[in-house]
């Protein structure tokens, strides 16, 4: 019965909100998606497993990063603007001026591990500063003694994904306060199993990439508990730290929906297929909200829907 | 020749044979065309490049360009000289173009010294020694050869050269590294070498080598001491055309040799060519108007001018032995 | 035999003299060479101001002078005497010349090995993704019925609690909304699970339920608002978490339905191959718009290569043999044909892409925008063309075609240009004298005797354009296509198809022992469409050979 408890505590909606019982086979239609590269690959997933259903619909998926999806959004060329950060309250302003009306859903939540040997014992802590220290270009630190002295005098050997990630822009902004300001000589990859590889088989590696990859490899790795300032505690990642926004490295995913777009089916159907498969993003690598969150978002959904 | 016509063409006829010459006139004159337009396009992207800064965000994106002053502009030419790294993915990005330099000059070499001396060999062997049987076989094969689409000659580098040669030389880069890429660029280019120089070689008159029979010597020492120095101009140009190719290769280098920009001598690690500079930067989600774009224009145009100015050296080597013997 | 000693080795060297000359050439060559190399690498290094160390300069110096001793030993060994020379190159020309055909037939040894690996693979990881598929919907299900089961435990204890005022609302209110609300809340029938008789059964009656609550629940809302709040709440609560679930299950079972594969067997998989769409799964990916894309360019590419690349060539042979514009225009055409393709791209990509389509493309959707507010408004013609064709995106195949016919002007172009040249004067001469003009001679004489020819360049033009993949990652063809291509829409080719398959990270799957083994799916697709796509090249450049070697027959009298 907690789950009654729990839905009443969040408040009642009227019934049949989502448009009924969506049994329409032949919706035809566009809708125009366009913002982060992140968001994109659960998008894009969840845009392919919709077309199985719906063939009529054409969906097309851009990339012009979150900031650019806004301008397209508060412009009026796209329904659905996807996006890595809250909206910022300029980009509100611009929405407010052209009359666009949205609604932000939360999709998933992201986390960025940062992993090292099994055997390095040293570093199971670090703080955003040391982190800092290791992954900006000006400080660029060669050795673990660099970073803290009491740490073995050894070269630090550096892998992480590519430039063209949304991973690399959201470490890189959190950790050097500028997207893609980082130091260039440690080993790119797209693909995280050389990452893991690479870390795995370095004593003195030190890598970075999404929580859900370092949990499928969970076995071969050691995580570093962060901190992002002081009078913080060290956090390990992990889904529950993650979805407990307690890790500093994780952040939550959003598409933002022009409440104007939600007169259509098509949209209206495409929304709410979205919220209905979480297990979508985990499959891409993010973490997947738990069912009370998942639940506040497809309400949020539902009211639009029914205030439309 | 129309002018050995003596009778009167009606109006309609001169008008029609008129229009016909003028649109073939126009045809041959859109080649013109795209070389000016490239030229144009490469170039008027260079001077955005290196006249142009980006304005910057408090969390670093791109807001606008903004015009730099003659100093900054010269600073901005002399870093993409000199300076020895490449940054351009990075914030605070260096434009220094000497690492995509290098790692395309050091696939065009091993490129060079696996396809010259091959496809040389070829050349000389099709044309002095082989029967005519053989011949008919190995031409077709080496035009094969030659219709092989780049992409699947990169497949072939990551997915059988590199572990092979893996398996003999410590600390190759995997899957990067560029010996597998000039190896695979050279097989690429052999047919070039080949076909070119076969060309010259047959262009040289038998007199040449009956004569160098008469004076006692074999068939290795005429092709050799004598018909080759006498097509050295266009198997020279071979050479060139053929560099020119491996220098102009993209997908294959790509696919071979990564993405990372890092000035190194070590042909065992990974490094970006221009051109695979060029694809990742059009692949990846850079917005048009920002300096990293048009860093791309930069890159493209030393690229054209390079190859361009081998195949224009190619080209006075060909008219050079064409003129010899035609 | 002391003939062929002597002919063999003049000097009368013994085997082991031979051998001690051609060692102590190779090594002075070897280390000579290795000493060069190294030293021109330090010279670099100091130059250039890379970053190398001394260990691998050494080793460098090592590898390079044992390659140089691997190879120069025979060398010198075979040097020695003039006749052994003659004789080895007839042999190292034969491996030269073959050597090529020996590193296709590698390659193609390899592509197929990977190929079969592929039909290896693939039916299991279907079977696997159909076994995930099934269990999605039963756990859909699932779900469903527990739901269904905790909101009777929910309702139907509070409905014996409310029976006075339920009595009181069957005495006042008309007898068939309580009766629909009693019969909708009373408990269900269970069902045994997997007994469902006809398809959608659970959900539909789920749904019908649902419906029924909310009929009498809206009925309720309008006429009673103080009925009993606790049963209202969970009412709704109920009804949006069963109706979501009952969702859920219908759609798993129509992705189900469409998803799950059950032909296995090699000719099924090749063919979905071929006609699936790509896909994140890489057992489902395919070729087929990168096949359409691919046909759709080369159609394009000939159409505009063509016409323009022959008549290009007939007024260079034909027209003006002489002058300082026919020089010009000819040094163009041997310089083009040795532009790198990605400067082709970055061509295209300006002019046709932003400087014609990408406008023509925010023109349409402004145009599409004020036709959707009013319908009867005035347009221009050019606008009503624009409403009138399909959506134009910026990076087309129409731009693709053009990119890719401006690739390949210069090899029909050369082409062209030596099969007229091959036409013999007598067959010109002989039409004027009859009395044809330039044209005539062209066009009834000159040209049907020069195509084969110009087939052949025509061919080679089609295998270039199919096989080019650099000009049109720079142009924009998309990734990631999944409708099929039309004139005016994106697109992808099957090489950028097999670059973008080539180096994806390998597919996690849990074996039987539930450890998680790499696979390399996404390597096995691109090496299955490198073959097809091997096979239409070569078979074209065969045709084109072939052709090629036939005109030269006929022309020879």
């Amino acid at each position: 019965m907690r789950w009654i408890k729990a839905m009443a505590a969040l408040g009642v909606i009227g019934c049949a909100a989502v448009g009924g019982f969506t049994q329409e086979k032949n919706l035809k239609g566009e809708i125009k998606i366009d913002g982060s590269s992140t968001v994109y690959l659960i998008t894009e997933a969840v845009a392919t497993n919709f077309k199985k259903l719906h063939p009529g619909i054409s969906i097309t998926v851009g990339i012009s990063g979150t900031g650019g999806g806004f301008k397209k959004f508060y412009n009026g060329e796209t329904d659905i603007s996807d996006a890595s950060r809250a909206i910022k309250s300029q980009e509100v302003e611009m929405c407010k001026k052209n009359g666009i009306v949205f609604l932000e859903l939360q999709v998933a939540w992201d986390g960025l591990a940062v992993v090292v040997n099994k055997e390095n014992t040293w570093a199971t802590k670090m703080t955003a500063e040391q982190l800092k220290k290791i992954w900006h270009p000006d400080t660029a630190a060669k050795k673990w003694s660099d970073v803290d002295p009491s740490w073995p005098d050894q070269p630090i050997k550096l892998f992480g994904p590519g430039t063209d990630s949304g991973t690399f822009d959201y470490f890189t902004e959190t950790i050097n306060g500028k997207e893609r300001l980082s130091r260039s000589d440690y080993t790119p990859s797209e693909d995280d199993l050389v990452l893991v590889k690479g870390v795995e088989q370095n004593k003195y590696a030190l890598g970075y990439f999404g929580v859900a990859y370092y949990e499928t490899h969970k076995d071969k790795l050691n995580v570093v508990a962060v901190k992002a300032k002081d009078g913080d505690a060290y956090v390990a990642p992990s889904k529950d730290t993650v979805l407990k926004r307690k890790y500093p490295l994780s952040r939550p995913l959003f598409i933002y929906v022009k409440t104007s777009s939600l007169k259509r089916p098509e949209v209206r159907a495409f929304a709410d297929y979205y919220l209905r498969r979480p297990e979508l993003a985990e499959n891409v690598g993010y973490v997947r909200m738990n069912a009370l969150q998942q639940a506040k978002e497809y309400k949020k959904l539902a009211a639009a829907i029914a205030g439309n | 020749m129309a002018g050995v016509l003596h009778r009167k063409l009606s109006l309609a006829r001169r008008a029609f044979e008129w229009c016909v010459e003028l649109s073939l006139l126009l045809c041959g004159l859109l080649s013109i065309a795209i070389t000016l337009a490239i030229a144009l396009v490469v170039i008027y992207g260079s001077i955005e490049f290196f006249t142009h800064d980006d304005v910057l965000d408090d969390s670093g994106r791109v807001l606008a360009l903004r015009t730099l002053s003659a100093g900054e502009v010269w600073d901005r030419v002399v870093e993409f000289f000199t300076a020895p790294t490449w940054t351009a993915s990075f914030a605070h990005a260096s434009y220094g173009i000497r690492p995509l330099l290098t790692g395309t000059l050091m696939v065009a070499l091993i490129g060079g010294v696996i396809a010259l001396p091959i496809g040389l060999s070829t050349a000389i062997y099709l044309s002095e020694y082989a029967q005519p049987r053989v011949r008919v076989f190995a031409k077709p094969t080496l035009e094969l050869l030659a219709g092989i689409p780049t992409v699947v000659y990169g497949f072939f580098a990551v997915t059988a050269v590199t572990p092979f040669l893996a398996l003999f030389i410590p600390g190759l880069g995997r899957p990067n590294n560029q010996i597998a890429g000039g190896i695979v660029v050279g097989l690429m280019i052999i047919p070039t070498v080949a076909s070119l120089s076969e060309d010259a070689l047959r262009a040289v008159p038998r007199s040449l080598r009956d004569g160098a029979i008469a004076l006692g010597a074999n068939k290795f020492e005429t092709s050799v001491k004598v018909v080759l120095p006498a097509a050295l101009s266009g198997v020279t140009a071979s050479f060139i055309l053929a560099i020119s190719r491996a220098i102009g290769e993209t997908m294959a280098v790509s696919l071979a040799c990564g993405g990372r920009a890092y000035l190194t001598l070590d042909p065992r690690e990974g490094v970006a060519t221009m051109t695979s500079f060029i694809v990742s930067m059009a692949q990846g989600d850079t917005p048009h108007g920002t300096t990293r774009f048009n860093s791309l224009f930069a890159v493209a145009a030393l690229l054209f001018l390079m190859t361009l100015g081998l195949n224009i050296v190619a080209q006075i080597f060909l008219k050079r032995y064409r003129q010899v013997y035609q | 035999m002391n003939a062929a000693k002597k002919l063999i080795n003049p000097e009368r060297l013994t085997v082991l003299q031979l051998c001690r000359q051609a060692v102590v050439a190779a090594v002075l060559a070897c280390l000579g060479i290795a000493a060069t190399v190294s030293a021109l690498r330090l010279v670099l290094d100091w130059l250039w101001d890379t970053p190398d160390s001394v260990a691998g300069v050494a080793s460098g110096f090592a590898l390079t002078a044992l390659l140089a001793f691997g190879l120069g030993f025979p060398l010198c060994l075979v040097w020695q005497s003039r006749e052994l020379r003659d004789r080895s190159f007839t042999y190292v020309g034969f491996l030269a010349t073959f050597f090529g055909l020996g590193v296709l037939v590698v390659f193609f040894v390899q592509l197929g090995m990977e190929t079969i690996t592929w039909f290896e693979t693939a039916p299991g990881l279907v079977a696997r993704q159909n076994e995930r598929y099934r269990a999605e919907l039963r756990a859909a299900q699932t779900a469903l019925r527990t739901k269904e089961t905790e909101f009777d435990e929910a309702v139907l204890p509070l409905l014996e609690s409310e029976k006075d005022q339920l009595a009181f609302y069957r005495a006042h209110i008309e007898g068939k909304w309580v009766a629909l609300l009693e019969q909708a809340t009373r408990k269900r029938k269970e069902e045994p699970a997997g007994k469902e008789k006809s398809a959608e059964t659970l959900a539909e009656k789920s749904a019908r339920r649902t419906a029924m609550i909310a009929l009498v629940l809206k009925h309720l809302q309008e006429t009673h608002k103080d009925y009993p709040p606790a049963l209202r709440e969970i009412l709704e609560l109920g009804l949006d978490t069963m109706m979501v679930e009952a969702q859920n299950v219908v759609e798993r079972r129509r992705e189900a339905e469409l998803g799950i594969r059950a032909d296995t067997s090699p000719w099924a998989l090749a063919a979905a191959f071929v006609t699936n769409v790509p896909s994140n799964a890489a057992q489902d990916a395919g070729i087929w718009p990168a096949l359409l894309g691919s046909v759709w360019l080369a159609l394009i590419t000939i159409l505009v290569a063509v016409p323009i690349g022959v008549g290009a060539a007939l007024y260079l042979e034909e027209y003006r043999h002489t002058g300082w514009l026919s020089r010009i225009i000819q040094v163009n055409i041997n310089n083009l044909a040795g532009v790198p393709s990605v400067v082709f791209g970055i061509l295209g990509g300006f002019v046709f892409v932003e400087m014609i389509f990408k406008p023509i493309h925010l023109h349409q959707a402004q145009v599409l925008y004020a036709y959707s507010l009013d319908a009867a408004a005035a347009f221009s013609l050019w606008d009503r063309l624009l409403l009138w064709l399909p959506p134009v995106a910026s990076r087309n195949v129409l731009g693709g075609g053009l990119t890719l016919g401006l690739l390949t002007l210069p090899v029909v172009i050369i082409a062209t240009q030596e099969a007229v040249r091959a036409v013999p004067d007598s067959i010109r001469h002989g039409s004027y004298a009859l009395g044809a003009t330039h044209w005539q001679t062209i066009w009834h004489h000159v040209l049907p005797m020069a195509r084969p020819g110009i087939l052949t360049g025509t061919i080679l033009a089609i295998s270039r354009a199919i096989g080019e993949a650099a000009p049109l990652v720079l142009f924009g063809a998309l990734l990631l296509v999944q409708q099929s291509p039309t004139l005016f829409s994106g697109f992808t080719v099957m090489p950028m198809q097999i670059f973008n398959w080539a180096d994806r990270p390998p597919v996690l799957e849990a074996d039987a022992a539930g450890n998680m083994v790499a696979i390399d799916m996404w390597r096995y697709n691109a090496a299955f469409a490198s073959v097809l796509l091997l096979i239409v090249l070569l078979t074209l450049n065969a045709l084109a050979i072939y052709l090629r070697n036939r005109a030269q027959k006929r022309l020879r009298y």
